[in-house]
Formats: C-alpha cells, structure tokens, sequence
C-alpha cells in the first residue's frame, strides 16, 4: 500500500464525502458508515474556528443559520495552511454570493450580513497584528520640538493594527451593540448607506470607531508606508476646510494610532 | 544538524521537574497570572506547567502573545503542535516550521511535541489528527517529517499518539510503528492515555499490551483528557472531545502508565466546555496526587499490617 494512495482517498472523502475509495483501505468492509467520524471532525473543527473568528456574525445570523453558511464557507474554501488563526479571509464574500446564487436557500440571510463579518474580521486582523515599534505620544512629540524638528514635516504612518474597513451599510452601532451583548431586536434593519470604520488596538484592546469623510482622507495618506503629516493633513482639509486637525491630531497622540517611520 | 537515531532520553533537565500542567486557554490567562501573584495558592514552583496549541500563537503580535510571556515569566511552558501533518509527503513545509521555530527561540519552552498523523494535502488542512496507514511507506514518511521538523526547529521533539476510530489495513501494529518512528528519527514520544482508551474501545488495540511495549525511556509527557460518544454512533464510537472531565477509566489507565514509565510530566487536555480555573486547577491536583503516589510505597504494601 502507497500511503500517497491512502492520503488522496482520504482526502476525496473528507472533501467530497466519496468513501469508495477509502474503503479499500479499511480493514473491515462494514465499516465505511465511520468515516463520518473523521468528516464531521473536520467540519467540526472549521465551523469552530469561524464562530470564534466572527463571534458577531453568529450572534447576528443565530448559531443554526450561522453554522449553515459556515459550512458552505469550508466546503468552497477549507483552510490552506496549517492553522485556524486567520481562517475566514473569504466569509464576507461567500456570504454576499450566497443570496444570489441560491436565492431559495438563503433568502433569510441579511444584507448586511457580508458588512458585519467584515468588521469581525477587521477586528480580529488587529487584535493579532504586529506591535507598534515606536508609537508618536505628546512624549516623543515634546522631544521632536525640543531638537527644533517640526512635526509636520515628520514622515509618520498608521501604527501596524490599524484596519480600516468600509461598509455598505451602516451597521457599526449594531455591529458594537452585537458585540458587546446588547438585546437586539431581530429584523433590526440599517440604512444602505456606507460608512468608513476604523480598529486599532490601544493597551491590548481594540478600539473602533467611524471615521468622518476628512478623518479618513488623512488616515489613508498615513496607511503604510506612510507619508509627511502635513501632506496627510492638507488631504483632509481638501474635503473639509473646517476640519479640526488639532483635536483630531490629539487624539491620534492620545490613542497611539501614528509611528515615526524612521527609528529615533 | 540531524537527530536522526540520536536517542530520546526523558531525564532532561528542563522536564525532571514538571507535574501536572493544564492547556493553558484564553479565558484563564487572568486566572493564572492571579495564581502566579498569590504565592500560598499557587502551586510549587515547577509542578504546575501549561502548554499550549503552538500554531495558536502564530500571530504577529498582541495581547495574545503579551499574555504567554507574562506566563511564561511564572510557569514553565510546552508546545503542542496540532498543524504541522508530520505524516504527509513533504510536510511540514517552510512557513510553518519559520513560526514554530521562532516561537521556539522565543519562549523556550520545556517542552515540544507534534503528532504522528497527517492533517494537509498539497491544497487543504483538514484541521483534524488523522490517522497513518501504519505501513513501511507511511512510516518512512513520518520519520522525514519528524527530520523535517527538529530541524527546522533545531529541537528534539516528543510525537503524540492518535486516536482510532477504525482499524485501517496495516504492515505492523502501533507500539511497533510509533518506537520505530521515534527511534529512527531520534525523537521521544508522547502518550495520549486518552486516545490510546479511545483507541482499545475503538478498534481492536490492547492498551495493557500496549503499554507494556513502550519502551520507557522514549516516553517525555503523557496526557490525559475528557471524551464523548459521538453525536450519531453512541456508545459505538467514543471522540477524544477534550470537552469533558478525564474519565475513571482513563485515570486507571494512567496509573498503569505512570507505573510503567515513571515520574512523567503529566498534561490535562481540555479543549471545550471550557470550565473555571478553580475547577481544572481541581483535575491538575488530583493529577499530580497520581505524580506524588508514584513515590510512595505501592498501595498492597501500604496496606499491610
């Protein structure tokens, strides 16, 4: 026997659900009916790893109608590399096709369900990613002045768990009263109308909010590799000659959103 | 270097002192950094150990890793991979092995283990522990990934028995493929004490016989967990859940282990149903209780007048 052999027709099984060929391999004949064992451990493990990845997204379907679209989800896309951390990079698409491809099947599913799981996801990239290595505070802004170095003209950047994420739908108050337990009445409908949000993980937490047209012409200017703050900030004004670049550049010091690009 | 037929000894420094540890999961990292700050509950120094799912942590930063060095400050800590897929051809591959090894150089921790099974294809990881063939051809495969991997980590490591679920056409039976694997690969072995119950309720393996063919000195930790009858076989089919309490016969099991092998460090799996610390912390002492026997006379002989 190849174990090359045994490892395909194991594989045809689990993604198929074909025992033929695996039940050459078992000892006894009668036993096929147990390979399901191993098919539902694997889906198993998979949808586990999806209702942890997108623990909004199961509150908002309910874990039935969740589990069903997780399950599409692993049949067309089952995971790549040798672990779950991550798992779910396509969720938001599937499940914005699956209305339209099976209309019947999936009329129940929201629209803006495609938004929430991209939020979750948007939440769990910060969560994991990199550690800032030289986060700008009013610290190291004094310190700047202090060589006589002006600020604005400082090459800075987002720090790396910034995510941002643009939505069709205004789901963001739903999607924070989703996530932090809050009674939601079911049929909740939102406006069609997108919006820009914005993770970043502040003191081991990840913070979000939605950012305004301007907030979020200088924050793009500043997604890596970054750029000059002033270029970032005259982008904003562009859109907005209001645009409180002051209390918005505090409140970046404030919740380490900026890195100098070169090291000090 | 390889570590090909260089042999496991388990009376390595880094393990003479390791108990009973537990899975160290996400829910308790506070629980466990209270225990290490309250010195009169804790326990003794090096007793308590937690191990972990390596390819948990392959994340590029944040508070997940935060938290396993503030723990790795206080507890000695082990690496249980669950996703390298040592039995498939050409596995593990680069990637994976560059996160391990970094996680390895990182932390040190006193322990390393993988499984002896494949879980990838060249496209798919079927996120599960699936069982070899235990033929010669599977064997050879499994011995270059366990060469793959120590050195790619440059560590020994300790590879796990699986669970059986059904009896697969094989050219030698399980002891035999496992002491063959770890000695031609220069690795130790892990014993599940869980899944080898699984695997004699399962399948035709005879856990005593077993036992008494592993050669002891191959042997550097031995787990034990909770399990459950499958949602649609029953009784028929029992499943390594680690979603409940380690069951009476498993800790039976374990003492016949333990008995043969000796002081071994001992890790309680729970993977699901995750309850309070207190409660696991309640499993790990009546675990290191089976450690402490060990040193005690044997029960017959403590029973005489």
């Amino acid at each position: 026997m190849m174990v090359q052999d045994y490892i395909n027709a194991f594989a045809l099984y689990l993604e198929t659900g074909d025992a033929e060929p695996l039940a050459e391999f078992c000892e006894d004949p009668s036993q096929p009916a147990l390979f399901a064992v191993y098919r539902n451990g694997f889906y198993k493990a998979c949808i586990d790893a999806l209702m942890a990845n997108f623990p909004v997204c199961l509150n908002f379907l309910g874990e039935d109608y969740f589990k069903q679209a997780a399950r599409t989800y692993v049949a067309r896309f089952p995971p790549k590399t040798g672990t779950l951390v991550g798992y779910g990079e396509h969720f938001a698409a599937v499940a914005r096709e699956l209305p339209e491809q099976d209309p019947e099947k999936w009329r129940a599913m929201p629209a803006a369900t495609a938004d929430i799981i991209n939020l979750d996801y948007a939440w769990l990239n910060s969560l994991m990613s990199a550690n800032s290595e030289q986060i700008l505070d009013s610290d190291s802004v004094t310190a700047l002045t202090e060589q006589g170095r002006d600020i604005a003209q400082e090459e800075v950047r987002l720090n790396p768990s910034v995510r941002i994420c643009v939505t069709g739908y205004q789901v963001f108050d739903l999607w924070v009263a989703l996530k932090t337990g809050a009674e939601i009445s079911r049929g909740v409908s939102v406006a069609a109308v997108p919006q820009t949000v914005m993770f970043w993980r502040w003191q081991g937490d990840v913070q979000a909010r939605v950012l305004s047209a301007p907030e979020e012409s200088l924050m793009r200017r500043l997604q890596p590799p970054g750029g000059r703050l002033n270029d970032a900030i005259e982008a904003a004004l562009q859109g907005d000659r209001d645009f409180d670049v002051g209390n918005t550049f505090a409140a970046c010091l404030q919740n380490g959103l900026l890195e100098l690009t070169t090291i000090q | 270097m390889s570590y090909r037929h260089v042999t496991y000894v388990n009376s390595m420094m880094r393990t003479q002192q390791l108990g009973a540890g537990l899975s160290l999961k996400a829910e308790h990292y506070q629980d466990v950094l209270s225990l290490s700050q309250a010195d009169s509950l804790a326990p003794a120094e090096h007793e308590l150990w937690f191990e972990v799912h390596t390819e948990n942590y392959f994340v590029a930063g944040g508070p997940r890793l935060d938290y396993l060095r503030a723990i790795g400050e206080h507890y000695p800590l082990s690496f249980h991979g669950v996703g390298a897929s040592l039995g498939s051809a050409h596995m593990p591959d680069a990637s994976h092995l560059q996160q391990v090894k970094a996680l390895v150089e990182e932390f040190q921790p006193a322990l390393v283990s993988e499984h002896a099974v494949w879980s990838r294809t060249e496209q798919t990881y079927f996120a599960d522990l699936l069982p070899l063939p235990r033929t010669r051809s599977a064997l050879q495969q499994l011995v270059d990934g366990i060469d793959r991997y120590q050195n790619g980590i440059g560590r020994q490591i300790l590879i796990e028995n699986p669970s059986n679920y059904l009896d697969f056409k094989s050219e030698m039976d399980e002891p035999e493929f496992l002491v063959e694997a770890a000695q031609r690969a220069g690795c130790g072995l892990l014993i599940d004490v869980n899944n080898l119950y699984l695997s004699s309720r399962n399948t035709s393996i005879d856990a005593l016989d077993y036992l008494a063919r592993i050669p002891a000195e191959l042997v550097g930790e031995i787990h034990i967990a909770g399990h459950d009858p499958d949602p649609n076989f029953g009784q028929q089919i029992l499943i390594d859940s680690h979603a409940a309490a380690v069951a009476a016969p498993v800790w039976q099991l374990l003492e016949v282990a333990l008995q043969r092998f000796g002081h071994t460090p001992l890790l309680i799996e729970r993977d699901a149903n995750i309850p309070p610390f207190t409660e696991l912390l309640q499993e790990q002492q009546q675990a290191q209780r089976y450690l402490l026997d060990l040193q005690s006379p044997p029960l017959a002989a403590r029973q005489q007048p």
